[in-house]
């Protein structure tokens, strides 16, 4: 295949792989033609269009440890702490033309924790994975496809362990072994952008047991293998989406990313895929370093759409003519103080990064950990902060239709006006803008992407440091 | 040997440093003459730093052999062996 470079390329791509993927109960047949697709699309193609970009290519390209070559900085490996802080800024710039998520993180993600673990498996192990895994790198980063990260699992009962399921496919499994290969069974729930991702990055989802050593499995599946099927999840008013326009909010992107349930029914994986199987001792640092570079990255995206938002309710309130009100100065102020913050967690961890064994830089997990915890809150604030400053017509405009109706549009065009010159159809645009990006999947992608707040305080037990304070906190107060 | 000793700031560390440095420079005993970075006949350094972040790595002078602890978990005599290449 040639290189992915424009967007006309993604989208060539993603008809001649012909994933198998479901949307309400139904079979799509070219997903960058269907609607509840599309806006997801262009997000994604965002991070190919920034490459071709003279003024983004600084952040969105990177040089190849690899090849020496230049390639887009979604297939890099980290080489520096310069590196780490530029992945962060090229998330926040995104974010600014998608207003949404843009999905390509998470498979830069696995492979960048993929990159590390690897090499120590081999160095303890003598096992070959590392290079195997440098050779699907190199051909991902010349062909500049789109990974998805596999690493949730559905898990089923949650007090059990993978080999103690009463369906062991609720973990992804390795079910047969042969000289050319292994066959897998399970699922990977939340995928990202897995819909218009050419291959998934499979991971275990937890750390695991000497028992769990058929759960323990690093491997890269195209997502148009046999036995791969995909079933889209559906989001908060996502039919609006399929009849776009002002109603949509930010019509020509999505919600969030755009999520599916992968389903791997009996699929064969050739040895020269398989990055990890059995070594049940490296699940857990792989999922931890995952896990770690996936939440560096929410104060730059999450900044970025909350930037977004900001300039939404300024707009809002000088359209309704509320923007010289204290409070609404103070609150707008309160939500750009709450966006830097995350901001500033995600560039901070990235500077206290570190080099790991095999040369790829790594975030300082405690920091990583704590930006991520503080989305978990501050989107939350911001989105209350905005719903504030916008008013309760965010929950009771009427829809364009009416705005356009013959019957009783000049009612809504009389009522929804603001300022004077301020059209009332801009003030319903941006209205509706604000709705979309505060509404419940959006929340709720904050809260649990990148693991839910719970999987972070855990963090802070291991990584705290709790021994040192005590001891801090015991000199200082005269304790013996 | 003669060795350089170099520690990190300390702005979070997670151990004691000058207790462990003490440690491993009771553990070297005479096989080790400490000296700062800045002086002459160095063979190698010991970084002490408190963390993965490991600050003063990257201003190491290019040629100088390092050993670099971020924790405290490697017994002083096995530092020792580290430094003088035993192992």
């Amino acid at each position: 295949m040639k290189t992915i470079r424009t967007k006309e390329d993604y989208l060539q791509s993603l008809r001649e792989l012909g994933s198998v993927i479901y949307f309400n109960g139904q079979r799509v047949a070219d997903i960058t033609t269907h609607p509840a697709f599309i806006p997801h699309i262009n997000a994604a193609a965002k991070t190919y269009e920034l490459a071709q970009r003279p003024e983004s290519e600084d952040l969105a390209t990177a040089i190849s440890h690899l090849t020496g070559k230049r390639i887009n900085r979604f297939t890099h490996i980290h080489q520096s702490v310069e590196d780490l802080i530029k992945k962060v800024q090229l998330l926040r710039l995104i974010a600014h033309e998608t207003g949404s998520c843009f999905q390509r993180c998470v498979g830069w993600d696995a492979m960048n924790a993929t990159y590390m673990t690897t090499y120590e498996i081999d160095q303890k192990h003598g096992t070959q994975y590392h290079a195997r895994f440098v050779e699907f790198l190199k051909r991902i980063q010349s062909e500049n496809f789109m990974l998805v990260g596999g690493m949730t699992d559905p898990k089923g009962d949650r007090s059990l362990p993978p080999a103690q399921q009463e369906d062991l496919d609720l973990f992804t499994h390795v079910v047969e072994k042969n000289d050319k290969g292994i066959v897998i069974r399970g699922a990977k729930a939340h995928q990202t952008g897995g819909a218009n991702s050419h291959e998934i990055l499979l991971m275990p989802t937890q750390a695991m047991r000497p028992d769990d050593a058929d759960f323990a499995l690093v491997a890269a599946v195209p997502l148009n293998a046999p036995g791969v099927v995909q079933i889209f999840g559906r989001q908060t008013n996502d039919e609006r989406k399929l009849t776009g326009g002002m109603d949509a909010g930010n019509p020509d992107y999505g919600l969030v990313g755009g999520e599916t349930l992968i389903v791997f029914e009996n699929v064969f994986v050739p040895w020269e895929r398989v990055f990890m199987l059995g070594e049940t001792e490296f699940a857990g640092l792989l999922v931890e370093r995952f896990a770690t570079l996936h939440r560096q990255n929410y104060g730059g995206c999450k900044g970025g759409v909350s930037d977004i938002l900001v300039g939404a309710c300024a707009l809002a309130s000088e359209m309704q003519g509320s923007a010289k009100a204290s409070h609404v100065k103070e609150k707008l102020a309160e939500m750009m103080h709450l966006a830097e913050t995350l901001y500033a967690g995600s560039v901070a961890c990235s500077a206290m990064g570190s080099k790991t064994a095999s040369g790829a830089f790594y975030p300082d997990p405690l920091l990583a950990n704590c930006t991520k915890h503080n989305v978990t809150r501050h989107i939350y604030e911001i989105a209350r902060l905005a719903h504030d400053v916008a008013g309760g017509i965010l929950a009771t405009m009427p829809s364009e239709k009416d705005l356009n109706s013959p019957e009783v549009g000049g009612y809504v065009r009389k009522y929804m006006a603001g300022v004077k010159g301020v059209s009332p159809e801009n003030r319903m645009r941006i209205l509706r803008l604000i709705e979309n990006m505060t509404s419940g999947t959006a929340l709720v992608e904050s809260m649990h992407g990148a693991g839910s707040p719970q999987t972070q305080k855990v963090m802070y037990g291991r990584l705290g440091k709790m021994d040192m304070k005590k001891k801090m906190a015991a000199k200082l107060a005269g304790v013996q | 040997m003669r060795v350089a000793l170099k520690f990190c700031g300390g702005c979070d560390p997670g151990f004691e440093r000058g207790e462990y440095w003490q440690a491993i420079a009771r553990a070297a005993g005479p096989e080790i003459e400490w000296a700062r970075l800045e002086e002459e006949g160095c063979q190698a350094v010991l970084l002490i730093c408190g963390c993965d972040t490991a600050c003063p790595q990257k201003d190491m002078p290019p040629g100088l052999r390092q050993v670099c602890l971020k924790d405290d978990r490697l017994a002083p005599g096995q530092v020792v062996k580290k430094i003088l290449q035993k192992e």
